[in-house]
C-alpha cells in the first residue's frame, strides 16, 4: 500500500477554509500518514503554490517546508508539530506557515503539499533553502504523496492576519529546539 | 532520483539554448521588454462541465474509459490573446523533476477565437506534440494501482502569437519556446485513481 494522506481540515482537491489562509488566523491544518513503508523514520512537508510557478517563477511560491517529523508520530496535529521536527524557511524568509493567500481575482490557486517518508532524520539547518532539502533528502525517500487545496480570496478578504511574533516564533521555536 | 520542486520550472539555461536554436525565425528575443513577463493575466480562467477543480476525473477521460479529453472553456483570456497552449500533467510525477516524463498531454496554435475545446476534439490549426509516452497524443489520467489519488493538471497559457515548432516537441521544450511570449496563464486540477469500476473496464477489455 502506497503512502496515504489525510486531513480532517479539507479533502483532497478541496477548499482550503478560511481559517487555514494567511487571510484568517494562519492556522495549520493536521495531516494524518498512513501506510507508509516499514523502513520510514521521519517525513518532510513541502507545501506550495504551483499557479505561481506558471507565471514564470523560477521558484513557486513555497508557504512552509517542515522536516524531520518522527514517524510514529503518524502525522501532524492542527496547530501543532510532533517533538523533532524542524521548520524551515518560507517564500517570506520565515520559519513559519503561511496560510494560502492568492492574489486577488477570480481564480482559485493550487496548493499542494508535498509529504516524503525518509528512512532516517536529516540533519539541517533550520536557514536550509528547499532546494538544500531537496538534496539532502535525495536517496533516501521510500515514498511519498500529495494532497491538493484550492483557496481564492474572498472580495472581504483584505487584512492579513497579524505576522505577529507568535507564528514565527513559534516556528523558530521549534528549529531552535530540534535543529541539529 | 531527484525531487527538484517546484514542478512547473523550466531550467533557464535549457530554455535559452532552445531559443537560440530554434526561435531565431520569430526574431530576436533579447528585444522581448523584461515587462512583458511580469505584467500578466491574472483572470484567465477555466471552465469544464465535466468535473469541477479539485474533483475526480470521470472514468470515460481516462485511459482505463474512452481515453478523450473533457471539454474545456477558456474564460476572460486578456485582449490580445492570439492562441493558446495547453498542457496536461501529473503533478504527483512532476514533482520529482521530470518535466517531460510527467505531460500526458502538449498542445500548442489553439486560435483565440476557439475560445476552448470541445470534448474530444480540437480546433482546426491546433497542434499536437510529445506526450510522455512519445505520442502525439492525449493521455487520460492513468494511476498506478492502489487508494491513492493522483492529480493531473490542465495548465493555460495565452499567448500573443502562434508559433512554427515541430510535433516533434516535447513539454520543455514548448515551455522554453513559448516563455516570452505568455500573457496569462491558468490552471484546472482533476484527480484520478484506479476505482474498481476501472479496473473492472480494464480488465474486460484486455
Amino acid at each position: 500500500m502506497p503512502l496515504l494522506i489525510e486531513s480532517t481540515a479539507f479533502e483532497d482537491g478541496g477548499i482550503v477554509p478560511a481559517p487555514y489562509s494567511c487571510f484568517g488566523e494562519n492556522r495549520r491544518p493536521g495531516f494524518t500518514f498512513s501506510d507508509a513503508p516499514p523502513a520510514t523514520v521521519s517525513y518532510a512537508l513541502i507545501l506550495h503554490d504551483i499557479d505561481v510557478a506558471l507565471d514564470g517563477g523560477t521558484e513557486d511560491g513555497l508557504h512552509w517546508v517542515v522536516w524531520n517529523v518522527p514517524a510514529e508520530a503518524g502525522g501532524i496535529a492542527e496547530d501543532a508539530l510532533p517533538p523533532g521536527s524542524v521548520v524551515g524557511r518560507n517564500v517570506e524568509n520565515e520559519n513559519a506557515y503561511l496560510g494560502p493567500g492568492a492574489p486577488a481575482g477570480p481564480r482559485f490557486h493550487h496548493y499542494v503539499l508535498e509529504v516524503f517518508a525518509l528512512d532516517r532524520t536529516i540533519a539541517l539547518a533550520a536557514t536550509a533553502s528547499r532546494a538544500e532539502l531537496l538534496a539532502a533528502i535525495e536517496g533516501f525517500v521510500v515514498d511519498k504523496a500529495a494532497y491538493v487545496g484550492r483557496f481564492k480570496r474572498d472580495p472581504g478578504m483584505t487584512q492579513r492576519a497579524p505576522r505577529d511574533s507568535t507564528t514565527v516564533a513559534r516556528g523558530l521555536g521549534e528549529s531552535l529546539r530540534n535543529g541539529p | 532520483m531527484t525531487f527538484r520542486s517546484p514542478a512547473l520550472q523550466i531550467a533557464p539555461r535549457a530554455a535559452d539554448q532552445f531559443r537560440e536554436t530554434l526561435l531565431p525565425s520569430r526574431g530576436p528575443l533579447a528585444t522581448v521588454p523584461a515587462a512583458t513577463l511580469t505584467a500578466r493575466s491574472r483572470t484567465l480562467a477555466i471552465r469544464c462541465p465535466a468535473f469541477e477543480d479539485g474533483g475526480v476525473v470521470p472514468l470515460e477521460y481516462s485511459c482505463f474509459g474512452d481515453n478523450i479529453h473533457p471539454e474545456l472553456a477558456f474564460e476572460n483570456p486578456p485582449v490580445e490573446t492570439a492562441s493558446y497552449a495547453l498542457i496536461l500533467r501529473d503533478i504527483d510525477s512532476a514533482l520529482e523533476g521530470h518535466a517531460d516524463a510527467s505531460a500526458h498531454w502538449v498542445v500548442w496554435n489553439i486560435p483565440a477565437e476557439a475560445g476552448g475545446i470541445a470534448e474530444g476534439v480540437l480546433p482546426a490549426g491546433a497542434v499536437v506534440g510529445r506526450n510522455a509516452a512519445g505520442r502525439n497524443a492525449y493521455l487520460g489520467p492513468s494511476a498506478a494501482p492502489g487508494p491513492r489519488f493522483r492529480h493531473y493538471a490542465f495548465e493555460l497559457y495565452a499567448l500573443d502569437c502562434t508559433f512554427a515548432l515541430p510535433r516533434t516537441l516535447r513539454c520543455s521544450e514548448l515551455l522554453a519556446a513559448i516563455h516570452a511570449n505568455v500573457l496569462g496563464t491558468a490552471l484546472y486540477v482533476g484527480r484520478f485513481r484506479r476505482s474498481p469500476a476501472a479496473l473492472r473496464r480494464f480488465e474486460l477489455e484486455s
